[in-house]
């Protein structure tokens, strides 16, 4: 199926990590979060809103049920998908965000294929137990038709059986997602975490 | 010591006991004897670039502020007040002109001088105020770049340390003459294992390879992981200096000169050649993947895998108890590279071995 094609690229510089330019000065604060102005955008209608509830509830629900194929179909094909922690700075200080996950359509796909396969992954060998809970959902029309822009609050709790190890995840994820006839795909999805340091051995499911 | 050790480490037949791994008290001497005695690695120069910019790291089990006190040096302070020894810098890193106490406001010299207490008439007549700095690591040194410190103040210097692996690090982190730049802040996660694994599965545990990491050599079209494996691994040779350091190199299989210095930009071979010495540069041009450890707990990897760029990584084994311990992470490349070539470096040195690296 043909999809609406990448985004135009005003969108993509959006609520996305913007790589400041690396100089001998601001080394450490390369990478920094540029906050959208959400507010500033009109906010959907109830219809659009329950559509993406839904989408937001079932593509979580195909994670913890660990169909991550029919999860990846949901991702458009210039998809960046990006995890961040915090480096704790000074209150006056710019923050700034380190992204321990960038991935492109090609890179996730790597990952999908690795964790689909038990017998390719040495962190999800049994497989971790998840369950993510998603709320706090706001969401904006973007500015061409058919084209979303969203916010959601993720608890993930990921239980490695075998170990008595858990992960615990709190973030705010912003989506861009993109309509067309089939329903709606994910374009970008950041998902800023309130962590400096994981208390995990490794991130090893999707968020 | 309580428990009876003795019989732990059986040299003649190679066996060490799973207890040395666990045991809180071995992790007592081992920050006693081994932490507090050896230069330890903190972080990179490039980190902390401007004066007053810092980074706050453990050296041992004490944690302290790395700062750029002058263009041309760094101190290493013990984060803690002098005066009733409150935690003084809670930040991970920042720039600062000085550093004041959050707790009654005494403030210190970026070079850990105490500037004020802010009541000092109040203080007796002989105070002597000028030995109420913070206190100071004895040893800092810099080795390209690489900033180690040393609590004991009869250390050797850090050149003697490292012995022959300085060789090979030079190799790594002084190839152009700029030398080698953090690319981003260190990725950190705690994991419960002893430091030990860490360090020496980086020094001499090639054989983990094909099993641990049978994802990514499965799914790596390019199928560089699998041929490292099978036919580069008969150029394996495995270096152990007299320090106590090591590393591990696999080199390209003969007969495959098109690949020589894989994904290295054509631009900085020049600049490989200008800034080392003809065995050096032999090294580099035939090199697969290296991997190995500075004594105790600092580790380093150059490999390709996957269709990606080569990344040099280093991975510092922080001990936060006998089973546990923090990891950081950072990807470095040559300051001279162009702006798209370190951003794919650090993606893909990230994307394998990073806090959710696919090789983990
Ligand atoms: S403890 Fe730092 S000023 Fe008192």
């Amino acid at each position: 199926m043909a999809g609406p094609g990448p985004p135009p690229s005003r969108y993509r510089s959006r609520a996305i990590l913007v790589y400041a330019a690396l100089g001998r000065a601001d080394a450490l604060q390369r990478v920094q979060v540029i906050m959208p102005e959400f507010s500033a955008r009109p906010t959907v209608d109830n219809e659009d809103y329950l559509a993406i509830l839904r989408f937001l509830y079932a593509e979580a629900a195909l994670l913890d049920r660990r169909a991550f194929q029919h999860w990846f179909a949901l991702l458009t094909e210039d998809i960046r998908y990006q995890v961040t922690t915090v480096v704790a700075r000074p209150a006056q200080d710019e923050t700034s965000r380190i992204a321990i996950v960038d991935e492109d359509n090609h890179s996730l796909k790597m990952r999908v294929d690795q964790i689909s396969d038990p017998g390719l992954t040495h962190a999800e060998n049994p497989p971790s137990l998840t369950q993510r809970i998603v709320s706090n959902v706001e969401a904006y029309y973007g500015e061409q038709n058919g084209i979303f822009e969203t916010t959601s609050n993720i608890l993930l709790y990921a239980n490695r059986t075998g170990s008595s190890e858990t992960g615990l995840y709190a973030g705010q994820r912003q989506d861009v997602l993109i309509r067309d006839h089939t329903g709606f795909k994910i374009a970008e999805r950041t998902v800023n975490l309130a962590q400096t340091v994981l208390h995990d051995s490794t991130l090893s499911v999707l968020l | 010591m309580k428990s009876d050790a003795t019989g732990w480490v059986d040299k003649e037949r190679g066996l060490v006991s799973r207890e040395a791994f666990v045991s809180e008290e071995v992790y007592q001497l081992e920050i006693e004897r081994i932490f507090n005695r050896s230069w330890i690695y903190l972080g990179h120069e490039t980190e902390i670039p401007a004066v007053g910019d810092y980074v706050v790291r453990n050296l041992g089990n004490a944690p302290v502020i790395v700062v750029r006190d002058t263009p041309d040096s760094v101190k290493v302070l013990l984060n803690s007040c002098r005066h009733r020894g409150a935690k003084l810098c809670r930040a991970d890193a920042g720039n600062t002109k000085n550093f004041v106490c959050p707790f009654h406001g005494w403030a210190y010299e970026i070079d850990g001088a105490l500037r004020t207490t802010g009541f000092d008439h109040h203080f007796r007549d002989d105070t002597d105020f000028s030995a109420m700095g913070l206190i100071p690591a004895p040893n800092v040194e810099s080795f390209h770049g690489l900033v180690f410190a040393c609590w004991d103040k009869d250390a050797v210097p850090l050149r003697d340390y490292l012995g022959d692996i300085g060789w090979y690090l030079e190799t790594f982190f002084k190839r152009t003459p700029g030398g080698m730049e953090v690319l981003a802040p260190p990725h950190r996660w705690r994991t419960k294992a002893n430091w030990k694994i860490g360090s020496l599965n980086f020094i001499g545990d090639s054989q983990h390879s094909p099993t641990t990491h049978i994802g990514p050599s499965t799914l790596d079209a390019a199928r560089t992981i699998r041929d490292g494996f099978r036919k580069h691994g008969q150029d394996s040779f495995h270096v152990v200096t007299d320090e106590g350091h090591g590393c591990t190199l696999t080199y390209l299989a003969p007969g495959m000169p098109e690949k020589n210095y894989l994904t290295h930009p054509e631009a900085l071979k020049p600049l490989y050649e200008e800034s080392l010495n003809t065995d050096q540069v032999s090294m580099l041009h035939h090199l697969r993947v290296c991997v190995g450890t500075i004594f105790p707990n600092m580790s380093f990897i150059e490999s390709q895998a996957g269709a990606g760029e080569k990344a040099l990584i280093i991975r510092l084994w922080h001990p936060v108890s006998g089973t546990e311990m923090e990891v950081l992470s950072w990807v470095f490349a040559e300051k001279e590279a162009d702006q798209g070539y370190k951003d794919r470096v650090l993606r893909n040195g990230f994307h394998n071995f990073g806090a959710a690296g696919v090789f983990e």
